[in-house]
């Protein structure tokens, strides 16, 4: 704990932070790829400086991506996408202090909650997900597929329209059952499959671009008045709608830590069922839905950092990756000569205590300070004139698809998205359900075909086991209380 | 050219019911597990119903639902002008692979940015100034601030 508190180490969360909301804001970059880029880093630090400075760059680097959302309409994360219409619309139509605001007050809030209940009953959750078998991940997926049809407010049937491409997307590639290609046409490249943080550059950011091409706008001065200074708008506002909104946050962030310590998407899955939730409640009325937006807003957010703490549940307890972030920390404890299980609770306590206190910082100061910073850059850049930021965009959504695997063939993948984008607007298709079917189909398409494999295609196999009912008749009330809440809008 | 609304979602439908029929021809070839049980081609196959009930009711519902569209429905405006200008974006934005080789990362990134910059009516100057400071800006921060090579 003493090396904890020395100067390296409370430097070391400090840059973390900032390192992470950099690599946040920057559309195309992600959590991971910080990560990624920092473990040569780590492998020089005591690992009680090490993990701490991860967790730090993965917390405010979730938080971070919301800005390319506010700003640009590219999300960070494809948790982000459940709340990106919300968060853009929110900037423009207040401010981008208080939209952020919300984001970041209501992901620290989320964040607090999560590292409570991993503090106090990680061996506990991680013994139920020793439970989850493929039928039980299959049916997750079906869950997080329900909870994104009544997400997008608008028509459950073209949502399911657009999930229906996202899964389509998904399946380019290698199979998972036989690693037969399908969907390539012949390109080496198309075997590996699409990258969804690509497919989100294209679908968010470049088809922006060629919406004010096609509309041929010279854009309008977006500078918001406000008379609120600008820490009112970012920290008084949003905590007032928190302490308003108590039961929306926990209640968003129990999904998130419930449906986020799944190996997997858990934290996707659990932000998309948040904001569901939440619209589902609002009845899909498109008028209610714009004037509480920032509720949508503070739903997926508290979600989404609630689950980055549990996603490290299962890591800690059980040795399995919650995510790609911890999929690299539990590197760096082997490089470490440190096994995660259940054994780590009682040999590394200093350890454990070290990282639960990160979690508690990087909710409490790191969140609020970085959110703060990047949310007045983000004020500033809304200011600029569209056509100038439009180019801004171009050079990003160029940059970002490219620097994803070093790619140009994904340039074009990215502009590709950015027109199936711009078709399906004109449709009125939304947009993030691509995203979140090209997210959930792998983990559909593999965990379907286990389960039929080893039950030798017994379908009653998948209503058997105690979980996995409960799961469906979750996702069978997700559907019933999501038509019902629409026709009664509907009739009213 | 203006089109409604209903119109353009039975369109649509008509798009996304052949677009399944093409998923299940494109899939006929894929092969099965053993025993014959459904392998690579099932999900696709699944897909591509989707697409072709999601496709039919989208074209059938204006039929039976009760509510009168046409004049009162949205209108949605089509320019071939307009689109003429998106294909020139995509082209300027797909010259990009190829460029970069010959141009560089700046060179190629600051030349598209200015032609986009072009595209959208910025004065030709300040397009040339946002495109070159930003890809500067980028290039400095992707590859000596966070490692990134580009």
């Amino acid at each position: 704990m003493t090396s904890f508190f020395s100067w390296e180490g409370l430097a070391a969360l400090m840059l973390g932070g900032l390192y992470g909301s950099l690599f946040g804001a920057i559309p195309g970059l992600t959590a991971t790829l910080a990560v990624a880029l920092f473990i040569p880093v780590a492998f020089f630090l005591d690992p009680v400086i090490a993990l701490p400075a991860i967790i730090a760059i993965s917390s405010v680097a979730i938080f971070a991506g919301d800005v390319g959302s506010a700003v640009a309409k590219i999300p960070g994360t494809p948790a982000s996408a459940a709340y990106l219409e919300e968060l853009y619309n929110l900037s423009r139509r207040k401010t981008p202090l208080y939209s952020l605001g919300i984001s970041a007050m209501g992901s620290a809030v989320g964040g607090m909650i999560g590292t409570i209940i991993l503090i106090i009953s990680a061996l506990g959750i991680a013994a139920v997900a020793r439970n989850f078998s493929s039928f039980e991940y299959f049916w997750v997926a079906i869950l997080g597929l329900s909870a994104g049809i009544f997400a997008s407010g608008g028509s459950p049937l073209k949502a399911f329209i657009s999930l229906m491409l996202g899964l389509l997307l998904s399946t380019v590639g290698v199979d998972p059952t036989l690693g037969f290609p399908r969907f390539h046409f012949g390109n080496a490249t198309l075997l590996g499959g699409l990258n969804y943080i690509v497919a989100m550059i294209g679908l968010f950011g470049f088809s922006e671009v060629l919406e004010n091409i096609y509309q041929n706008q010279k854009g309008s001065d977006t500078q918001t008045l406000t008379t609120e200074s600008s820490s009112q708008q970012f920290y008084t506002q949003p905590l007032l709608l928190i302490l308003k909104e108590k039961w929306l946050v926990l209640r968003s962030a129990l999904l998130g830590i419930l449906v986020g310590f799944l190996p997997g998407a858990g934290a996707d899955i659990g932000a998309w069922v948040a904001t569901s939730v939440q619209k589902i409640k609002q009845g899909g009325n498109t008028e209610k839905l714009e004037e509480h937006e920032d509720e949508v807003i503070l739903a997926g957010t508290s979600s989404n950092n609630a689950a980055v703490a549990s996603a490290w549940i299962p890591a800690l307890a059980l040795g399995l990756p919650g995510d790609t972030v911890t999929a690299i920390v539990l590197g760096v404890f082997l490089m470490k000569g440190i096994t995660p299980g259940p054994l780590l609770f009682d040999q590394q306590p200093e350890l454990l205590w070290a990282l639960y206190l990160t979690f508690f910082i990087s909710n409490l100061f790191l969140l609020p300070f970085y959110g703060y910073l990047t949310a007045r850059l983000a004020a500033k850049l809304i200011n600029i004139k569209l056509p100038l930021l439009l180019i801004v965009i171009t050079t990003l959504c160029i940059v970002g698809a490219y620097a994803i695997n070093n790619n140009l063939f994904d340039v074009w993948i990215m502009m590709g998205m950015g027109l199936l984008a711009f078709i399906l607007k004109r449709g009125g298709f939304p947009l993030p359900q691509v995203v979140l079917g090209m997210v959930l189909g792998p983990i559909m398409e593999q965990n379907f075909m286990v389960s039929m494999i080893k039950s030798r295609w017994d379908w009653a196999s998948f209503f058997e086991r105690p979980i996995a009912i409960a799961l469906m008749l979750i996702t069978l009330a997700i559907l019933f209380f999501g038509m019902y809440y629409r026709k009664k809008m509907k009739q009213s | 050219m203006k089109m409604t609304q209903t119109k353009i979602d039975q369109m649509s439908g008509i798009l996304f019911l052949l677009f399944g029929i093409i998923i299940w021809i494109y899939t006929r070839n894929f092969p099965d597990l053993e025993e014959g049980y459904p392998g690579p081609a099932l999900f696709p196959r699944l897909i591509g119903s989707g697409f072709i009930l999601g496709g039919i009711i989208l074209v059938i519902t204006p039929f039976i639902s009760s509510k009168v569209t046409d004049d009162s429905d949205e209108k949605s405006h089509f320019s071939l002008l307009n689109l003429g200008k998106l294909v020139i974006g995509l082209f300027i934005t797909g010259l990009y692979p190829f460029i970069q080789p010959y141009l560089g990362f700046i060179g190629s990134i600051s030349l598209i940015g200015f032609a986009i910059g072009f595209l959208l009516n910025v004065k030709p100057w300040l397009a040339a100034l946002v495109a070159l400071s930003c890809t500067l800006i980028v290039y400095f921060l992707f590859t000596y601030l966070l490692g990134v090579p580009l």
